[in-house]
């Protein structure tokens, strides 16, 4: 068994029990807003009914996250394309707490999970079948660089990450990646995975230990 | 900051990297070098797998695009086309359908002459077979008249009987005992 299947063990049992439907309720129900929450939720609503421009800004970023996340990129693709047009149809729900991308994380999210309870997706996850080609997401650093030694270092320090990232648990990969990819404060990850702050900062603290002592060791 | 070493610990680095470092522990990388170079190198790595995967999904999201911009029709049918070609085919559905209806009404006209020319001939065959099962009763009747014994024969109405019968015993041949 693969380092990246070892680390999925377990995925859906670190998931809180209630559904996709109730977290955003309860994340995104409507309330009294003061006035620049009502600007806030202004911009993020003419940002949520456009949909092709919703698309173009909002989607290769989610494709990033949902496809690190679960290591599956034609899983990832339709679940991100599910939160698209869920975030679209939900936008008068949308409460103007947070930005648009934590609305759109946290759908993809609640999808995720709910995609990780189906029997199908444990069939999938053992088959591996459309596992991501590390060396091709590796080989759009290498363009960037100018001699050929810069290239190569690029591409193994991309999958060196890709490899440790691999290595940790589901909630700990997700907060990792939502942290230092998504560049999201941790308040808004709390937010987005609907877990206490404290919490979050525990698995950050965790995830961070394990991916800079396997890139120690591996330097 | 381990008062050994002057330098931070994991702990304050990971709370630097997280977003949670009190303003000392920050204050202390400007003058540490180790301490920046440590976390230089984590952000060199992340950023160089953030720029990777941020392309590659950029990719990925052009193609997908590029594939539905693809499958979409190269014009687009403006509302007044739309009526002029809706009112044309229904008009041509119009006609066609006429057309049709005069040629099935002419095909059923048709239909009905070729079934009373075909009860004429059937009626002209009949009354033809009639006539010849007629002819045929009475040759058969002719026959069997010919054939009855009750009648008397051209020899007996004429006398010649006997001498018909010696000729006809005297034209067999003789068998020798």
């Amino acid at each position: 068994m693969s380092a990246a299947s070892n680390a999925t063990t377990g995925w859906a049992s670190s998931w809180p029990a209630a559904s996709s439907d109730s977290l955003l309720d309860t994340l995104f129900a409507p309330a009294a807003p003061s006035n620049s929450k009502a600007r806030a939720r202004g911009q993020a609503i003419e940002e949520l009914e456009d949909i092709d421009e919703l698309v173009r800004k909002y989607r290769p970023r989610l494709l990033r996250f949902v496809t690190f996340s679960l290591g599956d990129p034609d899983l990832a693709e339709s679940i991100t394309q599910d939160a698209l047009l869920k975030a679209y149809n939900a936008r008068h729900t949308f409460r103007g707490d947070s930005s648009v991308n934590t609305f759109l994380v946290s759908i993809a999210m609640n999808l995720v999970r709910d995609q990780q309870r189906t029997q199908k997706f444990r069939f999938w996850r053992q088959a591996r079948a459309t596992a991501l080609d590390v060396t091709d997401v590796a080989s759009f650093v290498a363009s960037r660089e100018t001699s050929p030694e810069a290239q190569l270092i690029a591409k193994e320090k991309v999958e060196r990450l890709y490899t440790i990232i691999q290595t940790l648990s589901f909630t700990q990969r997700t907060v990792f990646l939502m942290r230092f990819s998504d560049e999201m404060d941790v308040q808004e990850i709390s937010k987005a995975m609907a877990m206490p702050i404290n919490t979050v900062k525990t698995h950050l603290h965790r995830s961070l230990k394990a991916v800079r002592r396997q890139l120690g060791a591996s330097q | 900051m381990t008062p050994k070493q002057m330098h931070l610990a994991d702990d304050q680095l990971e709370e630097i990297l997280i977003g949670c470092a009190s303003p000392e522990t920050i204050a202390h990388l400007h003058d540490c070098t180790d301490c920046a170079g440590q976390l230089a190198e984590f952000r060199s790595s992340v950023a160089d797998f953030n720029y990777a995967s941020s392309a590659w999904s950029q990719a990925k999201s052009n193609a997908l695009t590029r594939d539905l911009h693809r499958h979409r029709p190269a014009f687009r049918i403006t509302a007044g086309a739309a009526w002029s070609c809706a009112s044309v085919v229904v008009l041509a559905g119009a006609a066609a359908l006429g057309l049709g209806l005069r040629q099935h009404s002419e095909q059923i006209t048709a239909s009905n002459a070729q079934q009373r020319w075909t009860q004429a001939d059937a009626d002209a065959s009949q009354a033809v077979s009639q006539r010849e099962i007629a002819s045929d009763d009475a040759m058969l009747r002719q026959i069997d008249s010919a054939l009855d014994t009750a009648e008397p024969s051209p020899e007996e109405l004429y006398g010649i009987a006997d001498t018909a019968a010696a000729t006809r015993q005297n034209s067999l041949p003789q068998v020798k005992d």
